[in-house]
C-alpha cells in the first residue's frame, strides 16, 4: 500500500458515512409517513394565524441555527479532519481543499439532474418485479421491516418515554399546578417531561384546565401541528366532565375534540397526581397503546356548530 | 338587607323623587330603582353628586315574570366618602322588547360592559356608539347565552339530565 493511501482511505470512509446516513434518514422518513391533516404544513406558530404587519415572513430566530448547523459546523469539522489526516496547518490550503470538494459535489449534482430530469430518484419499475433504484419500494420494505421488528419498536418507545415535551398551553387555573410540578420541588424534568414553546418540536398536548369554545379551537390546531407520535393528557375536573363550569354555555370537554390518553382528575390535581399521570402515560407508551377515542375536528363536528339552540 | 336608611333618604331627595332608593348598610350597597324614562336624568344627577365611574354593567333575567333588570354599578374615585359606597342603578325592562338607553354618554367606562351585556343577554342599548360582539365565539352570537332559557349543547344534556339544571 502506498503511503498516501491510508489518509485517503480514512477521509473516504468519513465521506461515505456522511453520504449514507442522510440517505437512510430520508428513506425511513418516507417509509413511515402517513396521511396528514392540511393544517399541518400551514404557516402557524403556537396556534396563532399570522395576521397583520407584525408577523414577518422572515422569522430571524431560525436562520442563525440554520447557518450554524448546515454551514459553519460541518465546515469546521471537515477542516479539522483534513488538517489532521494530511498533516496540514489549518490555513488557506485546507479551506481550498474543502471548497474544491464542495464544488465537485455541486457539479455532480448538476450533472445528475441533467441526466435524470425532474423526477430524480425513481429509475425503473415493472410489473411483478422491482429493480434496484426504485426508492419508493425500497423505502416501503424497509419501513415494514422496521415495524415488524419488535425490538426496534421497543427501543423507540422506550426513547419516547424520556422525551415527553408538552407545548405551553395553559388554558386555566390548573396551570399553576403544572408550574409547581415543573418547579424544583416536584421537578417533572427528571421524568423527561419538559414544557416547550412550540408545537412543532413537542409531542404532548397537556390540557390544563377549563376549555372554552375559543380555546378548544386553538388546542385542536396545536394538536394538528404536532408531528406524530403525539399524546394527550387532560388535567382537572373541567375537561373531564365539566367541573364547576359543568353548566356553562362555553365549556368543551376534552374528549369531544382530542383523543385523550390520560385523565388526571382533581380540582386542581396536585403535582403528585400529575406525576402519576405521566408515569401511567409512560406505561401506555411502552405498551404501544393508543387512545380509542378519535373525535373529528371542530370544523367537522356538527354538534359543536349547533351549540346553544334556544328553545 | 335592603332598607330605607338616612343615607338612602338623603340620596332619594337629591335625585328628585323619581327613583326609589334603598340601602344595604352591611354591604355598603345602595340600590336606586328607576323607570326607563327617568334613567338619563337620574344618571346625570348621580354623576353630579360625585359618582364618577361605572364599575360594571349586568342584567338579571326573569323568564317567568317576563322582565329583565339591567344594572349599572357606579362608584366614586374623587369623593372618598362616596367611594365606600356602591350604587346599583337598576332599570326593569320588558323581556319581549329589551331596549334601554345607553349610559355611555354619562359614564364612558360603561362602553365595553354594555357591549358584553348586549351579547350575553340581548339587551339593546339605544345610543351606544359601537355594539359589536366582544367576547363570544361565532357559534354563540345571537343566542344570548346568559339568559335563563338558554339550553346547553345537546351533547352535554345527557350527562346532566338528572341534575335538573335544564329549564
Amino acid at each position: 500500500m502506498p503511503s498516501w493511501a491510508d489518509p485517503v482511505l480514512s477521509v473516504g470512509i468519513i465521506v461515505l458515512v456522511g453520504l449514507v446516513a442522510p440517505v437512510l434518514v430520508l428513506l425511513i422518513g418516507k417509509a413511515l409517513a402517513g396521511s396528514e391533516h392540511p393544517m399541518k404544513r400551514k404557516r402557524f406558530e403556537s396556534g396563532n394565524p399570522p395576521v397583520g404587519s407584525g408577523k414577518g415572513f422572515f422569522s430571524m430566530q431560525y436562520y442563525p441555527y440554520l447557518i450554524m448547523f448546515v454551514l459553519a459546523e460541518p465546515y469546521a469539522v471537515f477542516l479539522f479532519i483534513v488538517a489532521m489526516t494530511f498533516n496540514l496547518k489549518p490555513d488557506v490550503s485546507g479551506s481550498l481543499m474543502i471548497l474544491g470538494v464542495l464544488a465537485l459535489a455541486l457539479a455532480l449534482r448538476r450533472a445528475r439532474k441533467m441526466v435524470e430530469g425532474e423526477r430524480g430518484i425513481i429509475l425503473v419499475q415493472e410489473e411483478g418485479s422491482v429493480y434496484f433504484g426504485n426508492l419508493d419500494e425500497i423505502a416501503k420494505k424497509a419501513g415494514q421491516f422496521i415495524k415488524k421488528n419488535r425490538l426496534a419498536s421497543k427501543v423507540i418507545n422506550w426513547g419516547y418515554t424520556y422525551s415527553l415535551w408538552p407545548a405551553y398551553l395553559v388554558t386555566a387555573c390548573c396551570g399553576t399546578e403544572l408550574a409547581a410540578a415543573s418547579g424544583p420541588r416536584f421537578d417533572l424534568e427528571r421524568l423527561g417531561f419538559l414544557s416547550y414553546g412550540n408545537p412543532r418540536q413537542s409531542n404532548i398536548v397537556l390540557i390544563d384546565g377549563t376549555l372554552t369554545i375559543k380555546m378548544a379551537k386553538v388546542v385542536r390546531t396545536v394538536w394538528e401541528q404536532m408531528p406524530e407520535p403525539k399524546w394527550v393528557i387532560a388535567m382537572g375536573a373541567c375537561v373531564l366532565d365539566g367541573g364547576i363550569f359543568w353548566n356553562s354555555y362555553s365549556t368543551v370537554l376534552a374528549r369531544d375534540i382530542l383523543p385523550v390518553d390520560i385523565y388526571v382528575p382533581g380540582c386542581p390535581p396536585r403535582p403528585e397526581a400529575l406525576a402519576r399521570g405521566i408515569m401511567m402515560l409512560k406505561e401506555k407508551i411502552k405498551k404501544g397503546e393508543k387512545s380509542l377515542n378519535q373525535p373529528t375536528s371542530i370544523s367537522e363536528n356538527k354538534e359543536m356548530r349547533e351549540v346553544g339552540n334556544v328553545g | 338587607m335592603l332598607a330605607e336608611t338616612p343615607h338612602a333618604q338623603k340620596l332619594g331627595l337629591a335625585l328628585g323623587g323619581s327613583a326609589s332608593v334603598t340601602e344595604d348598610q352591611k354591604a355598603g350597597l345602595i340600590e336606586v330603582r328607576v323607570e326607563p324614562k327617568f334613567l338619563m336624568d337620574v344618571s346625570k344627577k348621580l354623576k353630579e353628586l360625585g359618582f364618577d365611574h361605572c364599575v360594571s354593567v349586568t342584567a338579571v333575567d326573569y323568564p317567568r315574570e317576563n322582565y329583565m333588570d339591567v344594572i349599572w354599578h357606579v362608584s366614586s374615585y374623587s369623593n372618598e366618602e362616596l367611594g365606600n359606597k356602591l350604587v346599583s342603578l337598576t332599570v326593569r325592562i320588558s323581556r319581549d322588547e329589551p331596549r334601554v338607553g345607553s349610559l355611555v354618554g354619562v359614564w364612558e367606562s360603561s362602553l365595553f360592559s354594555e357591549r358584553e351585556t348586549h351579547e350575553m343577554f340581548g339587551v339593546e342599548f339605544e345610543g351606544h356608539p359601537d355594539l359589536r360582539p366582544l367576547l363570544l365565539p361565532e357559534e354563540l352570537l345571537g343566542k344570548w347565552p346568559l339568559r335563563k332559557d338558554f339550553i346547553l349543547p345537546k351533547r352535554r344534556s345527557d350527562l346532566f339530565r338528572k341534575g335538573g339544571a335544564q329549564p
